[in-house]
């Protein structure tokens, strides 16, 4: 009897799952957030409902970060598309401490030494709205409907490396997805494996 | 640190310290390019390596770097005609960093690449390898790194020279290490054929037991060469069944592959103590068809033992058992006027009597395994002596009860000094329940069997005394109940005709037995059995017409010796029935609709897109005999079949046979009753029976079917 005891105790434990992984699939209504930008502001997602909105997981200090604030693609792509009235939030998920994570007064600095042109800068310190995106590495880029839903999550381009010189060479997924949606013409290639640096969470 | 470890850090500090150390190094890893030859002979191909030390902390990464990084990049600068193969990778590690998961190196890691020289070179050539190498290294942050390292190398003619010599030219001072990188890099393996196939959630990796030493190991893990399928957090689960074991791998949910085979390398520890074995796989992935493992064989230890007790259970219940439930019964009529302290001792030597033949079968199926045979559940079945002996048994056991001789201590303890004899009898039939019983697998044992004929000796034991302990637990309630007294009635004379009445069901196994043999030794079988029963039958009643001990000395031992002699002239044909040809089952097979089963076969069906029903069965198991009269061979059932145009496979395992006992154990289990059930759709996974059918149960199955 001790021993069928003993089974049924380790039959029960033993089905005990593991926690579940945030999963984020282009056509899922994208999750709402509240965020502190650097400098001060509060930002959420459902205040830019009815625009388009890019979220841009970022690390200054990560070589693939660098890559393309570097060579200027970057700021490009986001005066390009704030300029068609598009809504683009960097994001830190960089846990207090790791690298990456500034305080405001810094990120203003570095912002402006490399003329960011984001709607704003989110600090997302305990990692919880970079989870909430399931975002792996820095640069990953998630595209937003003006209903809410996610579009596009992935990688920023098609070409996995630090070397400037491949960024005009790769696809870049951000324009591909901009220019298809603006057509009124489906996403091609919605979902892609991210590349760059762990996001220190 | 290994050796080689130990050996190239001391070169690399001796080389840093001679160019002024590392006060200036601009990374955090340093590379060398070695070679395994200092003299190479034009033509020929030879290894060289990118030996990458890390510093602590720091990491680099596979060619699947996981979540986050890159691999490694080597950029050839070669002479003309000179051409670099592919990069080898050593086996990477799991670098974790919740909520991500890397694949990479850390410490060190050597990349071989095999160069090969061009014919016409000069001998005493000197050429120069160059190698820019990029790479990502990491510790919290990443950084990008890149440099360049060049070996020159010389041209030479080999004509001429002895063995020696030419080691001794052609040696460069990495060959130690190249050669010990090159050993352990992983190969395919010999212990197991790996089949892959996936659904919508996981990957799953097959192992079936190739060579009888393969040992299923404690943990594994499995690293794919393509990048972005599974996923890299998710927990990998090896699930031990049927003739190996099945590794469970999560594929991402926003998986960005989709790939028709996978490879990579696996990495297996056999415990925590022992080093990592790793080999590589190659596999095409076939959805999901053949489950090697239903869902209770996917339970640790814990469950599995669970299962096994409710097996045993239910074993009391499953028609195997009939012949001896007249054993059984007769053990409690016999109690009838015995203390309660004395009947619990029978139910004790009764679950003795499980116990023990349960270790027997346990330790026969082991130590056949460990010498190279793998054998099924049931396997004493396969074997006409088994049956032969069985029979005489049964035949012998029924005289008995039917008076016809009575030993000193009679078989069943139902002699004349009952109260003194009793116990061993209780503990024989034990034993023989199990034996007879034990040919059928009943609902949750079939899993777990399956699993303990996988597993080391001392685990098998452990599965086979849950599902004695099982098999015995009613027996040990109701031994141990005070209501039980109530329900048995007053001895009396009626116990003797009760006795003599159950002698029948003994006489029925032995027709079953009988009929068995026709299969296994043909008619000639059959006549020398039924030849053994009637010299069996002599032996009884010549002791128990002349050994009584009433009668004179001279007269016991005549008659002793007597017996002795017939009993040993019935015993004979043991030693030779199994060379008796097998009858040929197959023609009457397929004149009744059912087609012999072969794997090809049945991937030819599957193909076709044709349903497909496959009866693993034997004759020596009695509850196939019944769901096949009750359900399988029901005219109404049978038209279902038709309806559905259901090709009907029949696997008779009733003699040994690999193909069977493989497919089987493809399937996860070890013995029959079996049934499976295919859809038209190539790729659907099979509806698995229960091991008791009805009508009603195959006609929900057929309705299902799409």
């Amino acid at each position: 009897m001790r021993y069928f005891l003993l089974a049924i105790v380790v039959l029960l434990t033993s089905t005990l799952s593991y926690p579940a992984v945030a999963e984020v699939k282009p056509g899922d209504v994208a999750p709402d957030f509240q965020l502190q930008s650097s400098v001060g502001k509060t930002h959420s997602l459902s205040e830019y409902k009815g625009k388009w909105v890019v979220l841009e997981w970022t690390n200054y200090e990560c070589p693939f970060v660098r890559k393309f604030y570097g060579s200027r693609k970057m700021q490009e792509l986001q005066k390009t598309y704030t300029g068609k009235g598009v809504v683009w939030l960097q994001i830190n998920s960089s846990a207090s401490g790791k690298q990456g994570d500034f305080t405001p007064a810094e990120i203003v600095r570095r912002s402006g030494e490399w003329k960011t042109a984001s709607t704003a800068y989110l600090i997302d310190e305990d990692g919880k709205v970079g989870r909430m995106y399931d975002a792996r590495t820095t640069p990953t880029i998630v595209i937003i409907s003006p209903e809410g839903k996610i579009v596009y999550h992935g990688a920023i381009d098609s070409i996995p490396s630090t070397d400037t010189d491949d960024i005009s060479k790769a696809d870049n997924y951000v324009e591909k997805t901009f220019s298809e949606v603006f057509a009124g013409k489906p996403v091609k290639v919605a979902t892609t494996r991210s590349y760059g640096c762990g996001i220190k969470y | 640190m290994t050796p080689v470890k130990q050996f190239v850090f001391s070169v690399l500090v001796l080389l840093a310290v001679a160019n002024g150390g590392f006060a200036e190094k601009l990374h955090h890893t340093s590379i060398q390019l070695i070679s395994e030859v200092r003299s190479f002979e034009p033509g020929k191909p030879f290894t060289v390596g990118i030996q990458m030390q890390m510093d602590k902390g720091w990491h680099i990464y596979w060619k699947n770097p996981g979540d986050a990084g890159i691999p490694p990049k080597i950029e050839w600068v070669l002479p003309k005609g000179f051409t670099a193969g592919e990069m080898q990778w050593p086996v990477p590690e799991k670098i974790s960093t919740p909520p991500l998961m890397s694949f990479g190196y850390e410490g060190s890691a050597l990349l071989l690449v095999d160069i090969l020289a061009p014919q016409n070179l000069p001998a005493g050539e000197k050429v120069t390898l160059k190698a820019k190498v990029e790479w990502l290294e990491c510790s919290d942050i990443c950084l990008p790194a890149s440099d360049e390292v060049s070996i020159t190398l010389r041209a030479e003619s080999f004509k001429g020279l002895n063995d020696l010599s030419a080691t001794l030219t052609r040696m460069g001072s990495g060959m130690k290490t190249i050669d010990l990188a090159r050993q352990s890099l992983p190969e395919k393996t010999k212990d197991w054929d790996v089949s892959a196939s996936r659904d919508g959630k996981a990957l799953h990796l097959k192992f079936f037991r190739k060579s009888p030493s393969a040992v299923v190991p404690d943990t594994a893990f499995f690293f794919p060469d393509q990048a972005g399928f599974i996923d890299n957090v998710g927990k990998q689960i090896l699930r031990p069944g049927g003739d190996g074991f099945m590794l469970d791998v999560p594929i991402a949910y926003d998986a960005s592959a989709n790939p028709e085979k996978i490879s990579g390398i696996m990495t297996v520890k056999r415990n925590a103590n022992e080093a990592e074995d790793a080999f590589l796989i190659n596999a095409p992935i076939k959805s999901a068809s053949a489950k090697i493992v239903d869902e209770p064989v996917a339970q640790p230890l814990g469950g599995i033992l669970l299962y096994a007790f409710f097996g045993g259970l239910i074993l009391n219940l499953m028609p195997c058992v009939f012949p001896v439930l007249s054993l059984k019964i007769l053990g409690f009529v016999n109690a009838a006027g015995e203390s309660r302290s004395r009947l619990a001792l029978h139910g004790v030597m009764f679950s003795l009597g499980v116990l023990v033949s349960f270790w027997v079968l346990a330790g026969a199926l082991i130590s056949l395994r460990t010498s190279g045979q793998l054998l099924g559940w049931g396997f004493q079945f396969q074997n006409p002596a088994f049956s032969l002996f069985l029979a005489i048994l049964l035949f012998l056991i029924g005289l008995n009860l039917m008076g016809v001789f009575e030993i000193g201590s009679s078989l069943t303890g139902l002699g004349g000094r009952p109260h003194q004899e009793g116990l061993r009898a209780s503990f024989f039939s034990g034993v023989l329940a199990t034996v007879v019983a034990t040919p059928c697998t009943a609902p949750f044992m079939g899993a777990a069997v399956a699993y303990a004929l996988t597993q080391p000796a001392g685990i098998s034991f452990l599965v086979f005394t849950f599902l004695a302990f099982g098999m015995a637990a009613p027996y040990m309630a109701l031994t141990l109940s005070p209501g039980l007294m109530r329900f048995l009635p007053r001895p009396g004379a009626w116990m003797e005709t009760f006795k003599q009445a159950m002698a029948f069901p003994m006489f029925g196994a032995v027709i079953w037995m009988i009929w068995i043999l026709s299969d296994q030794a043909g008619s000639s079988g059959v006549l020398f059995s039924l030849g053994s029963l009637l010299l069996a039958g002599m032996a009884a009643w010549i002791y128990g017409k002349w050994s009584q001990t009433d009668r004179r000395s001279w007269v016991r031992g005549g008659a002793q010796v007597a017996a002795v002699f017939f009993l040993l002239l019935a015993l004979w044909p043991l030693k030779w029935i199994s060379t008796f040809e097998k009858s040929p089952s197959g023609k009457s097979v397929e004149e009744n609709g059912w087609e012999i089963f072969t794997p090809q076969r049945l991937e030819e069906l599957r193909a076709e897109g044709k349903p497909v029903f496959i009866d693993f069965t034997a004759k020596w198991c009695l509850t196939c005999q019944v769901n096949k009269a009750i359900a399988l061979d029901q005219a109404e059932v049978r038209r279902k079949f038709r309806e559905k145009g259901v090709t009907l496979l029949l696997a008779d395992w009733t003699n040994q046979d690999e193909t069977i006992r493989t497919a089987l154990a493809s399937y996860g289990r070890a013995g029959v009753p079996f049934y499976v059930l295919y859809g038209t759709d190539p790729k659907a996974s099979p509806v698995i029976l229960p091991e008791i059918l009805t009508p009603g149960i195959v006609q929900d199955a057929l309705k299902k079917l799409k």
